[in-house]
């Protein structure tokens, strides 16, 4: 008997423990050792191998002559290669997939394990992964010693016990994870074997081993392969090893304390990701030469010199970029002129040699960029759009969506982002689409890219911890393509840091805060009519029991009739919410007591000065430490609105901290509910707008001032699934970390549900750029990523606070009313309205349709018409222009026709309110059969959307008040109203069909739609 | 007798402790510093033994040669470099003869694993006339040693045995004494010959240099009737080896073939033997590894007539770089069969300085100090920092031997040279940085002495450094170094502005600057860490 192992890795991975262990069976087995070793020099990071021999005869030589290995076993994938010639007919290969690239240029990984897997025996294992589970990386060599055992013609439990007593001097624990990793090696090595025996490729074996757990393979016997059909078991995710690559690439830059990424480190990472080639390319460190050879194996005439350097990011204006001849002499004197002119002004790290590539089709559009970056409001996002240099140019000049697609790339598959991106410029060009264009890239080729570009974003674009590295930024731009390949030929990346994201909140307790069971108020005056005592009041008047009701106040028995208590200890019961409105210096010390209580479910910080002006950092991180106590809780500890807001004004919970005194803003706390919610980061901004809607009589307002524990994503979730409502309006200027993406994700549950969110987004001043950053951050700040994500989740995002108000009213009055289509019908009595309205169908944003009226919807009208004696001055047709010489029957007659219609979907009812036939003054409006009086019926009774306009002055205020009194959405100009509808419908409609889509398959059936034909309004 | 798997180098280090030695001396050197370090470790245990690292090794040959004068038995070791250094004492040691048994490992590193050239120590046995084992693997390791220090005290002389990399750092089963079984003796101290014998003045070196070369027939003898220099003949083609090229031979020869066969084992050379198989053969292939020393002498000027001598003259094996298995199988006719061809496009994997180095972040602040001069030069000396010469720094310009950086900075100042620039680590200062730089202090040369105190003998694995920290500082100012140019930096990046400012004032001081890099090395900084608990508990149980 007689076994030769060659033993290699990089110094420092400990191949001479493994020899070791080897070593010392053999001994006790009376075998003959020679164990040859490398020390000194060659330890530091660079290659080290070892000879082991064992032979049942006398050895002599230290060294296994060539051809006479039976094993190499190696640590490190690319250091197994450098001793091949020592395999025998017979010998195999173990060596673990982990790479280590502390040298450049380390190769495409999977392209060295093909190599490895092209030696008939061979085992290749995630060393690294197995190490880990069995409790330290440190073990990786037990984990190649374990494969190796399933080889050795030595007993596996000789083995693994002389691994414990290497490592008893360092305790039990240690020993314990070696043995574990000792049997995983083998295990893993065992089912590898058993794998390739099954049929499976290297590829698909590794990934079905990816998967195994501890459990799987700490056993005694390998867990049995599966047949090897699935070919997906190994498509489009990051192997073992390519993971470990990507991770020390990362690692790398970190050590080197650099943020940028250096182009070909981004190739090799998108390389990593597959479905991705980039050129050739050999990166030539400063003062080092490419050699003769390496430049032999470019293709092509011409090699492309780029400058690399953390410090220069855009090469092209920076003179950093040389095309020359492939011509050794050439090559070598422009490389050093290239280093030469910027050594002076940037930290010049060597030049990149990349293959020339010759293009399909170059010109305008036809370079794509496609990026990732961390954000923080929304985790992960992706970009693409059209590439090249003018990509920002682009990105200004042209409407959001069409020269950039963005998502979350955690909510978004690749074949959703590829819809996204069917939307934009880049993609008609590329597709051929435009004219003068054939399609050079195929959707599946785009759609491989894109979801390499998520898994990236998903797996490293987030706060990884302990992990390794987040990267901020990775992009490919351009993208050039040849023969349909994507072939990147700039990359750029830079390492950052993830937001983190906040420890969740008790959602219960938000849901007992907007109706909470008992309240008390903490910062009363007893002798002054301060924040406190409005609060209280307020609260009182709303019809808040009394009995439930607390103040916080010492030395006083009671305050307005509300009884006092010392303390929050002191309470008589426990409270669902607790308003403090208190001086922010007191905050802390309250925030403390509140946590320590555990009497308090919610509490509202109504003071500003904590954390948003100048001075008061010190206040605010008091106050996050006693709220990060409370999470330490088992209940999670109270949850906190505010500080510097207004807080809450909820009908269901019969209660208002809002205080704005009645004089200035009535609250017609006596009106029924309507069953729409205002959220809002500003408390002005919903008072401002309940004081212009003043009859939207909200179910519940919110404001959340500065979101120093709940936040709006936690309001709108909560708020969002309550049955009494169905419009959300949100506001909201900036998100706590990674809000922005639970913002989307509840409002995609909300939608989803059929409601209606509408959503302004403030702050459109552009972010994340710098002279660092790459595009992705300039074409997909975090002000385009929010509208971009919360209109993909299917908010209704709007640009202006009118067209906030207008929305949220339209959306809370029609929420009722089924939409089917888009098919428009419009009235009114003024021919440029019709006009107007007919224009204003088809928006940036939205797509109705004017109505065709069937001939029985005509003859109807003619009839309609006739009675009125209206025949001979209008046309039977939609829009319908009813003249001014209309009446309000008149009118109404003619809208009903069009609520009938079943080819109408929706109704523009308009008109100009300065007839002589109509009744539209404040006097007239109160007469029988005025219009004030027929709208209403008419709308409740209407089975479809409708919205009414008066376009005219101040005169015709009290109309358009009256009508939305009784809950008619009433304009005052045409096209904004068709515009507002349109934007409602499209959304509603676009829902009704994903809804039906999916209830297709599982025969659930559609509320019943109102009758086609309204029931006739009586008069 | 037990079996036991040791390096070469633990063999003998086991040997010389199984023979009683009183005393082992060294200086850190690949590939012999585990001879040493075994030692010191059975030394920790037992007590019995004075084991401590020497300055440098001249002082290391001294040492041991002044415990042989006073009777006991001594080892000295060190790498082939090494014994340049100690050359003085070694060559007049043979004059002097010894008294206590008196043992030099030398170890060779053909190949240069770890070395700036590849000498061949066998020239020195020959040139100080004294006896040299060549042990073959490590069972000879131990068996040679152990017979070394009978022969250094039957001839009184000093025994050299040499090894190489291969053998030092290759383990194997090998049979040695039990505890039990070590003899006695030599562990008293042998009564002290004439102490004019130990005096060279030239009437009594004349008088020990006859001895010297009276003795040189009686080694002859010796050498010729030693069993293990084998002679085997059978066939008309021969082969002469010697150590660890006996292990390839055999490999090769794998117990076929028919050709004679002398294995050298000892010098002098068994003459008489080699004369028998040269006389016996008409092809005489010479395996050797190091320098063609015995097929030079086979060749003598002329060759022999009508014999065919084959070795690395005739350049059937390469004349430098380290044998192989296959190299010495396809000289002798019987290639192994290769399977697979090397791969020769894999990217290469340079050693680099470690993560966290603390010269990394010193040569940064070199190069930025030194930015604004194209024409800086640079002395490195023999260490870790010697990777400073790699990618990314390329700023070292020179690595001749221990020490140097001083003196050769010294030297390119006088030609005119400036800016100049040395670095030195604080065991390669202590070792023999400390006589250049007096010289330089004298003469206030215009250098810039970068100290780079990492406070251990980092390259070959941590040990125990002479001076460093403020002890370093205060040798430096009693060697006349001006306290108003000697600055401390400390490399990290938070201080590399201040580095750099430091730098530049030193480069700027048109005389002798000398600037301490004090940082300590990070491995024995992350060796400490882990230990430190231990060591703690173990001191609070001490105490009473």
């Amino acid at each position: 008997m007689e076994q030769n192992l060659i033993l290699a890795g990089v110094g420092g991975q400990g191949i001479l423990t493994i020899a070791r262990g080897i070593s010392t069976v053999a001994m006790r087995r009376n075998l003959h050792v020679k164990q040859a070793e490398v020390h000194g020099m060659s330890q530091r990071g660079g290659a080290v191998q070892s000879h082991l021999r064992i032979a049942d005869h006398e050895l002599f030589s230290d060294l296994i002559p060539a051809g006479r290995a039976d094993m190499v076993v190696s640590v490190e994938p690319l250091e197994s290669l450098r001793y091949v010639q020592f395999l025998s007919d017979s010998g195999v290969m173990i060596v673990s997939t982990n790479a280590s690239m502390n040298i450049e240029n380390y190769p495409a990984i999977e392209q060295i394990l093909d190599r490895v897997a092209a030696f008939p025996r061979h085992v290749l294992i995630d060393a690294d992964r197995l190490a880990k589970a069995a409790g330290s990386v440190l073990a990786a060599n037990i984990i190649a010693l374990g494969a190796a055992s399933l080889f050795l013609e030595l007993d596996p439990h000789e083995l693994e016990d002389a691994v414990a007593e290497m490592f008893a001097a360092k305790g039990d624990k240690v020993v314990q994870v070696n043995r574990q990793a000792f049997r995983l090696g083998r295990n893993a090595a065992a089912a590898y074997r058993d794998g390739l025996q099954r049929g499976g490729t290297s590829r698909a074996v590794r990934s079905w081993i990816d998967g195994l757990g501890v459990e799987d393979l700490s056993g005694p016997e390998p867990p049995p392969p599966p047949k090897f059909d699935d070919v997906d078991l190994v498509k489009n995710r990051l192997t073992g090893a390519e993971a470990t690559a990507f991770e020390r690439t990362l690692l790398r830059a970190y050590e080197e304390d650099r943020r940028p990424l250096y182009e070909h480190e981004v190739y090799m990472l998108v390389e990593l990701l597959g479905a991705i080639s980039p050129p050739r390319y050999v990166f030539v460190p400063k003062d080092s030469l490419i050699s003769r050879e390496a430049l032999d194996q470019f293709p092509g005439e011409r090699v492309v010199l780029k400058l690399v350097a953390q410090d220069v990011t855009h090469k092209t204006e920076a003179d950093g970029i040389v095309f020359v001849p492939k011509d050794y002499e050439t090559v070598r004197r422009e490389l050093e002129r290239l280093v030469a002119r910027h050594a002076h002004t940037a930290r010049v790290a060597g030049v990149l040699v990349v293959e020339f590539v010759e293009r399909t089709q170059p010109g305008f559009g036809n370079e794509l960029f496609v990026g990732v970056r961390a954000t923080r409001e929304f985790g992960p996002v992706i970009a693409a759009g059209l590439g090249g240099v003018d990509t920002e140019y682009l990105a200004t000049k042209m409407k959001p969506g069409i020269a950039v697609a963005k998502a979350c790339a955690t909510d978004t598959t690749a074949e959703e982002f590829l819809e996204l991106f069917k939307n934009t410029a880049a993609y008609d060009i590329l597709a051929g689409r435009a004219r003068g264009h054939r399609r050079i890239v195929s959707d599946g080729e785009l759609l491989r890219c894109f979801r390499a570009f998520i898994s990236l974003a998903r797996h490293f674009c987030i706060d990884r911890g302990a992990e390794g590295p987040d990267v901020a930024e990775l992009e490919v731009n351009p993208f050039a393509f040849r023969q349909q390949r994507m072939v990147p030929l700039d990359g750029r990346g830079r390492l950052g840091t993830a937001a983190k994201r906040p420890l969740p909140r008790p959602l219960e307790k938000v849901r007992r805060l907007l109706e909470p069971r008992a309240i008390a108020v903490l910062g009363v005056s007893s002798t002054a009519m301060n924040f406190g005592r409005i609060i209280l009041n307020n609260i009182k008047d709303c019809g808040f029991p009394v009995q439930h009701l607390h103040v916080i106040k010492e030395h006083e028995p009671q305050i307005d009739g509300v009884a006092c208590r010392p303390t929050i200890k002191d309470l008589p019961e426990s409270v669902d919410l607790l308003v403090i409105a208190a001086p922010a210096t007191a905050v802390p010390q309250i925030t403390r007591s509140v946590v320590a209580s555990g009497k308090v479910g919610a509490a509202i910080m109504i003071p500003g000065g904590l954390g948003e002006t100048e001075g008061s950092e010190e206040i605010e991180k008091q106050i996050r430490l006693a709220i990060a106590g409370g999470r330490e809780q088992q209940d999670g500890g109270p949850v906190f609105l505010g500080p510097n807001c207004m807080g809450v004004q909820s009908r269901p919970g019969r209660y208002d901290t809002f205080f704005t005194p009645q004089s200035k803003l009535d609250t017609r706390w006596s009106a029924a509910p309507r069953r729409v919610a205002l959220i809002s980061q500003s408390g002005a901004f919903i008072v401002s707008r309940l004081s212009n809607l003043e009859t939207l009589d909200p179910a519940l307002s919110v404001s959340l001032g500065n979101q120093i524990d709940l936040s709006l994503a936690d309001l709108v979730a909560a708020v969002g699934e309550r049955e009494d409502i169905d419009v959300l309006g949100v506001y909201v200027e900036g998100f706590t970390n990674l809000d922005g993406l639970d913002f989307v994700r509840a409002v995609r549950r909300i939608a989803a549900a059929g409601k209606t969110v509408v959503f302004y987004k403030a702050g459109r001043t552009p972010s994340g750029r710098s002279a660092a950053a790459g595009h992705t951050a300039s074409v997909a700040g975090d002000y385009d990523v929010c509208l971009a994500a919360a209109a993909n989740a299917g908010a209704l995002v709007v640009e202006t606070f009118k067209e906030f108000e207008q929305l949220v009213y339209l959306a809370t009055a029609l929420h009722a009313k089924p939409a089917r289509g888009l098919r428009l019908g419009a009235i009114s009595n003024a021919g440029f309205e019709t006009v107007g309205m007919a224009d204003a169908t088809i928006g940036q944003d939205y797509h109705l349709e004017m109505a065709t009226l069937s001939d029985a919807s005509k003859q109807r009208l003619v009839q309609v018409l006739a009675t009125h004696k209206l025949d001979k001055l209008v046309n039977a047709r939609n829009p319908l222009d009813v003249n001014p010489m209309a009446t309000d029957s008149a009118y109404e007659d003619c809208l009903r026709v069009l609520l009938e219609s079943p080819e109408v979907d929706a109704v523009v009812a308009s008109l100009v309110p300065l007839t002589p036939q109509m009744l539209t003054t404040p006097d007239e409006i109160t007469r029988p059969g005025s219009l004030v009086e027929r709208l209403p019926k008419l709308f409740a009774a209407a089975g479809k959307p409708v919205v009414v306009n008066i376009d005219s002055g101040s005169l015709y205020e009290p109309m358009a008040r009256a009508l939305r009194a009784a809950g008619v959405p009433v304009f005052r100009s045409a096209d904004q109203a068709v515009r507002a509808l349109g934007r409602y419908l499209c959304q509603r409609v676009q829902w009704q069909q994903g809804r039906s889509a999916t209830t297709d398959t599982h025969d659930v059936p559609l509320p019943k739609a109102q009758p086609d034909v309204v029931e006739p309004v009586k008069t | 007798m037990k079996i036991e798997l040791l390096l070469g180098d633990e063999a003998v280090a086991l040997a010389a402790i199984h023979a009683n030695i009183g005393g082992a001396f060294s200086y850190p050197g690949t590939p012999a510093t585990e001879i040493f370090e075994f030692i010191e470790g059975h030394a920790r245990r037992t007590g019995k033994i004075s084991a401590r690292w020497s300055a440098n090794e001249k002082v290391a040959y001294e040492e041991a040669l002044g415990m042989s004068y006073a009777g006991r038995r001594s080892i000295v070791s060190m790498k082939h470099v090494g014994l340049n250094v100690a050359a003085d004492p070694f060559i007049n040691s043979a004059l002097t003869g010894v008294n206590g048994g008196l043992v030099l490992v030398v170890a060779d590193d053909p190949g240069m694993h770890s070395s700036q050239n590849e000498q061949d120590s066998r020239y020195y046995g020959e040139f100080a006339q004294i006896p040299v084992f060549e042990p073959a693997n490590q069972q000879e390791a131990y068996d040679f040693t152990r017979e070394a220090f009978e022969v250094s005290e039957r001839f009184g002389l000093p025994v050299m045995v040499r090894m190489v990399t291969r053998l030092s750092h290759s383990r194997a089963n090998v049979r040695v004494l039990a505890d039990d079984e070590i003899p006695e003796g030599h562990s008293e101290c042998l009564p002290r010959p004439d102490p004019n014998n130990w005096t060279l003045v030239p009437t009594n070196a004349r008088r020990r240099f006859r001895r010297l070369l009276t003795m040189q027939p009686v080694l002859q003898e010796w050498s010729e009737k030693l069993p293990q220099n084998a002679l085997k003949l059978t066939g008309r083609r021969g082969i002469i080896t010697s150590g660890i090229a006996y292990n390839y031979v055999c490999e090769a020869l794998g117990g076929r073939g028919d050709s004679s066969l002398l294995r050298v084992a000892t010098y002098p050379l068994p003459v008489e033997k080699i004369r028998n198989l040269v006389g016996h053969c008409e092809e005489i292939t010479v395996v050797e590894e190091g320098y063609p020393f015995i097929e030079k002498r086979l060749n003598g000027v002329l060759g022999v007539a009508g014999k065919a001598i084959r070795g690395k003259l005739s350049g059937a094996l390469p004349l430098d770089g380290e044998l192989t298995p296959d190299a010495v199988a396809t000289a002798l006719g019987v290639p192994f069969r290769q399977p697979t061809a090397a791969i020769d496009d894999l990217t290469g994997r340079p050693p680099a300085l470690c993560r966290g180095c603390p010269h990394a972040d010193t040569f940064k602040a070199i190069i930025d100090a030194t930015a604004e001069y194209p024409d800086t030069i640079l002395f490195s000396d023999i260490g870790c920092y010697t990777l400073g010469v790699l990618p990314p720094y390329k700023a070292v310009h020179s690595c001749v031997d221990m020490g140097s950086s001083i003196a050769m900075a010294h030297g390119a100042a006088q030609a005119g040279a400036f800016p100049v620039l040395c670095t030195i680590g604080d065991s390669t200062f202590a070792h023999s940085g400390m006589t250049p730089l007096i010289g330089a202090a004298r003469a206030n040369a215009d250098i810039t002495v970068l100290i780079l105190d990492n406070a251990t003998v980092a390259m070959t694995g941590s040990q125990e450094t002479m001076a460093t920290g403020p002890e370093l500082l205060e040798l430096l100012k009693g060697l006349g170094v001006p306290a108003e140019h000697l600055h401390v930096i400390e490399p990290l990046a938070k201080n590399h502005e201040q580095s750099v400012a430091r730098l530049s004032q030193a480069i700027h001081h048109r005389g002798l600057s000398v600037i301490v890099a004090q940082r300590e090395c990070i491995q024995t900084r992350r060796k400490a860490v882990v230990q430190k608990p231990a060591a703690k508990a173990a001191c609070a149980s001490c105490e009473p």
